[in-house]
């Protein structure tokens, strides 16, 4: 395999440029552009599909923060955290040189992050080898953790997590190999399908969503913010990466470590580097290059522990491995030995994305997205239902699999109406398995012997990671809680005055 | 928050199933392949009761819409999807599917005709005679 062949670097290409534009529009998210690509990517030799993907998912966070420079509405989540700042910056010193801090500190930020995939998952990968199930129960259950208390409602995201595991549940059990509430259907059997999961859960959910006139503000097509000088796009913020270099590197690695935190991601990353930028007092500057290093850094991070063990960092990855599993490519450590081929490309992939596609598709990406904001909302609806039937039918070639999606947009929606996160319904689609799987081996391995799961060094220090994350993540909520209740007390007396 | 409380309803609707449907799986020496959803089926009714119960806090994010019937006939298309494909084939039901949606969005006939060929021509040219999905 040619990793830098030809029709890897128009699939690192085309994959950019489609992901800047859904990116760029608010409103249409990395993850349901991931999850409308996936049924083509099913066909693509997996070097393509996965270059196509890479390229998507790092230039759409990047991308996110057009809209949020043109009209103050942040493209993706990951660029809420300073979407203020940025577009403060845009309206005080020019939308270009705006866009040019955040293509460069997002190229930057990408580029430490890769540095720290290579590193962190080869190393990940060797330890895992000694891995037994009792450490992959931890681990998994370090994701699920995570992910539950890092929502922004804690008992809704575990509602969303488990209702994630539960449908996971549907088909064959892994401790007897028994149908499990299949109801009698031999299409459930093998439980339902990851990818009709998703374009229920995010694609047919969007398009009722939208039906119900929850329409967002587009931006003004960005031609005009464009004309700029070079200077401003790409000297200007390269010599203020120089003057902010130790911000920066610290930015990235922080954004790397969140990424790599199963159920984290890069929106939990931006928010947490901003604000400990803007607590500090740190300039608009100061606060976009730390949120947009961090959550680009992000993107490389959530490889990290799906490479290397097969757990997802977040919802984009979670689609990555249900792509993998569906083309028979085990993630962990055998993706290593098996498939180091595909690894090293991987690895490659994103070298180019983070050096010479961000910046450049990135820019063109802004273009494109003017273009697509004057398609009229309801084409593009329109065109996102014919492509979604395709897509869920195209998997399986089974009609059945269209009732299964359908039902599943029904529960998008509610859930997205209830503000419950349809993310964490994804990662406990991934995850549940893994958990019950890894639980059930070890169990049935020791004969119910509870205690084997503290009798593993690895295992023990898991263990206690697990602890620890549960006591930080509370302490943090708690003195989130305790802010919240100060400010609304000093609230009080305003009104009442 | 109206919306909330019905999610919060369903969560603890399908935890009670989970419990339920679980008792009727083959056992097995010790806990079987009905303690994994018996965990969930729990999860879910304990927070599924706690956020059906508790006072609603926030402003409603959905806000108020008017488009509920559109909502309704997109899922009607939805669900009549699976019975079109055998009958139509995939090129036809996908352009039918993409461009009535069109329509049920408020669009105008002619771009809807656009938007079905578009996707016809997608469906066909590409998933059915370049990756060989079966029409």
């Amino acid at each position: 395999m040619n990793a830098v062949s030809w029709d890897v670097l128009l699939a690192l290409f085309l994959g950019s440029f489609y992901g800047a534009v859904f990116g760029a529009m608010p409103g249409l998210t990395a993850t349901l552009a991931l999850s409308l690509f996936i049924p083509f990517a099913l066909f693509m030799p997996p070097e393509v599909g996965l270059a196509a993907i890479i390229g998507l998912t790092a230039t759409a966070i990047f991308a996110g923060d057009m809209g949020a420079v043109m009209a103050r509405i942040p493209g993706t989540p990951a660029s809420a955290a300073y979407t203020e700042e940025i577009h403060d910056l845009a309206q005080e010193r020019g939308a270009t040189y705006a866009l040019g801090i955040s293509a460069v500190f997002s190229a930057l930020g990408s580029l430490v992050g890769t540095g720290l995939l290579v590193v962190g998952s080869l190393g990940m990968a060797a330890v895992a080898r000694q891995f037994s199930s009792f450490e992959y129960f931890w681990l998994v259950l370090l994701g699920v953790i995570s992910g539950v208390l890092g929502s922004p409602h804690l008992l809704k995201g575990a509602l969303a997590f488990a209702l994630g595991m539960l449908l996971a549940t549907i088909g064959y059990d892994p401790a007897l190999g028994n149908p499990r509430f299949t109801f009698g259907q031999v299409n459930l059997l093998g439980g339902i399908n990851f990818i009709v999961a998703l374009i229920g859960l995010f694609g047919l959910s969007e398009l009722l969503y939208q039906a119900l006139g929850k329409e967002p503000l587009l931006p003004r097509p960005p031609s005009s913010l464009l004309r700029g000088s070079f200077t401003a796009y790409l000297w200007e913020p390269l010599r203020l990466a120089l003057r902010e270099r130790w911000l920066f590197l610290r930015s990235a690695f922080l954004g790397t470590f969140i990424g790599f935190l199963p159920g984290a991601g890069s929106d939990f990353a931006a928010w947490i580097s901003a604000n400990l930028k803007r607590t500090a007092g740190g300039s608009r500057e100061q606060v976009v290059l730390a949120g947009t290093s961090a959550n680009n850094a992000a993107v490389a991070g959530t490889w990290i522990p799906a490479l290397s063990l097969g757990i997802p960092g977040d919802t984009l990855t979670a689609i990555v491995l249900g792509l993998f599993l569906t083309l028979g490519i085990r993630p962990g450590p055998e993706l290593f030995s098996k498939n180091l081929g595909l690894v090293v490309e991987i690895y490659l992939v994103f070298l180019l994305a983070s050096v010479l596609i961000m910046p450049l598709v990135g820019y063109m990406g802004a273009l494109a997205a003017g273009l697509a904001t004057r398609l009229p909302r309801k084409v593009l609806l329109g065109l996102i239902a014919g492509v979604s039937l395709i897509g869920v039918y195209a998997i399986n070639n089974n009609p059945f699999d269209l009732y299964v999606a359908a039902l599943l947009a029904l529960l998008g929606l509610l859930l997205r109406l209830g503000d419950f996160p349809l993310g964490q319904v994804v990662l406990g689609l991934v995850l549940g398995p893994l958990l019950e799987q890894h639980l059930m081996v070890s169990m049935i391995k020791t004969h119910w012997n509870l205690l084997s799961f503290f009798e593993r060094p690895v295992a023990i220090l898991l263990a206690l990671a697990n602890l620890a994350l549960v006591g930080s993540l509370l302490w943090l909520r708690l003195r989130q809680w305790q802010r919240l209740r100060a400010l609304r007390n000093l609230a009080q007396p305003d009104r009442e005055g | 928050m109206v919306w909330e409380r019905l999610a919060a309803l369903l969560g603890l609707g399908l935890g009670v199933l989970a419990w339920v449907l679980s008792s009727g799986l083959p056992k097995a020496d010790g806990p079987g392949p009905e303690l994994f959803p018996r965990i969930l089926g729990t999860v879910l009714v304990l927070a599924g009761l706690y956020l059906f119960l508790a006072p609603a806090r926030g402003p409603n994010p959905a806000g108020e819409g008017s488009g509920g019937w559109k909502a309704g006939l997109l899922f009607l298309l939805f669900l009549a999807s699976p019975l079109l494909v055998p009958r139509l084939g995939l090129a036809p039901s996908a352009a039918l599917v993409a461009g009535l949606a069109t329509l049920v969005y408020g669009e105008t006939w002619p771009r809807a005709l656009l938007v079905a060929l578009g996707i016809w021509a997608l469906a066909y040219g590409v998933f059915v005679r370049l990756l060989g999905v079966p029409a």
